[in-house]
């Protein structure tokens, strides 16, 4: 049976203004929990912020975060209590060749999807502020286990991912504290619908890989839910691939 | 303004097997055997990178020779 009741638990979800962030921050607003959720942009922040103040009297509060930034980090690990749950959400993607990548792009890439991560974690365990049985769910991509052409960077700093959250889960198994990681396949976000090169180039021929179509949103949503809650709660160094079929045939 | 010489050598440099004296601004692109989706994804990076131009792959489909391409990236300027 899902136990799908939020209200008593602490949750941070990072990069939480767009996309599959959003729809999980949405979902756990919806079920009262006492969300904290962060983003690098103020006018989306405080919108989302406002909606959920209004329809979740449990909501915490978003804090404004550039996951880039220590002190952003330091700031925010500060202002939130100790949490019951944690989703690393925050990234972006990158489509260059190999033959054309920057140092510029590795650094942000790099920085954002993979350095942020650790940072916070290391900054929340230091200050005690993941609670014993808490579940931490880390937002990775089925892009770190195929070799798509121009995917090189993003790719590799989804399995780096896919490396720390494995020896994290298992340091973190001594306090009780599950991580746990999941990776989507291609789902319709705005950060992939306002990516010139995969609005155009490739989302022509990208649904027909897909055996179930491309994801939506709230695919990835039900099981992050799954992962928070005490249902998943003998799972633990997981990485649960839902990607509507994809790595079939790949 | 793109100043088609350093654009045509930045050009070349996408293609690996391709003779760079083969590839001029009258060069039917599409038409050059290597021509492939890796070369439109890094024709489209490097549009981006190097000449700050944010190019559809539709003008590159509808550009049949180098100098086309140029002119289309040019009406993205204005």
């Amino acid at each position: 049976m899902i136990n799908e009741n939020f209200s008593n638990k602490k949750i941070l979800v990072t990069g939480a203004t767009s996309g599959i962030g959003l729809g999980i921050s949405r979902m756990l607003n919806e079920y009262k929990a006492q969300l904290t959720i962060s983003g690098r942009n103020q006018t989306k922040l405080n919108k989302i912020s406002n909606e959920f103040e209004l329809s979740n009297l449990n909501f915490n509060k978003g804090i404004l975060a550039d996951v880039c930034n220590l002190e952003d980090i330091s700031n925010l690990v500060q202002e939130i209590d100790t949490l019951d749950g944690l989703v690393l959400n925050a990234g972006i993607i990158d489509y260059t060749p190999a033959k054309l990548i920057t140092e510029k792009k590795v650094i942000d890439l790099f920085y954002t999807n993979v350095f942020s991560n650790f940072f916070l974690v290391q900054k929340l365990l230091h200050s005690k502020k993941i609670k014993k049985g808490a579940s931490i769910v880390i937002i990775s991509s089925i892009a770190a286990k195929v070799g798509v052409p121009g995917t090189s960077i993003y790719a590799a700093s989804k399995g780096a991912l896919n490396s720390y959250a494995k020896v994290l889960a298992s340091e973190l198994s001594l306090q009780n504290i599950r991580v746990n990681v999941v990776s989507p396949g291609v789902v319709k976000t705005d950060l992939i619908e306002n990516t010139n090169v995969t609005s155009d180039f490739q989302m022509s021929n990208l649904s027909t890989k897909y055996p179930l179509g491309l994801g939506e949103i709230i695919d990835i949503v039900y099981l992050v839910q799954f992962l928070l809650s005490e249902n998943s709660k003998w799972m633990t160094g997981s990485n649960i691939d839902i990607d509507g079929g994809y790595l079939l045939n790949n | 303004m793109i100043k088609e010489n350093v654009f045509l050598d930045q050009f070349r440099l996408l293609f690996d097997e391709t003779d760079p004296s083969l590839i001029t601004l009258d060069t039917k692109f599409k038409d050059l055997e290597e021509w492939n989706s890796l070369i439109i994804l890094s024709l489209i990076v490097l549009c981006e990178d190097e000449f700050k131009i944010i190019i559809s792959p539709n003008q590159i489909q509808n550009s049949k020779t180098v100098c086309d391409l140029i002119e289309s990236l040019e009406s993205n300027l204005k």
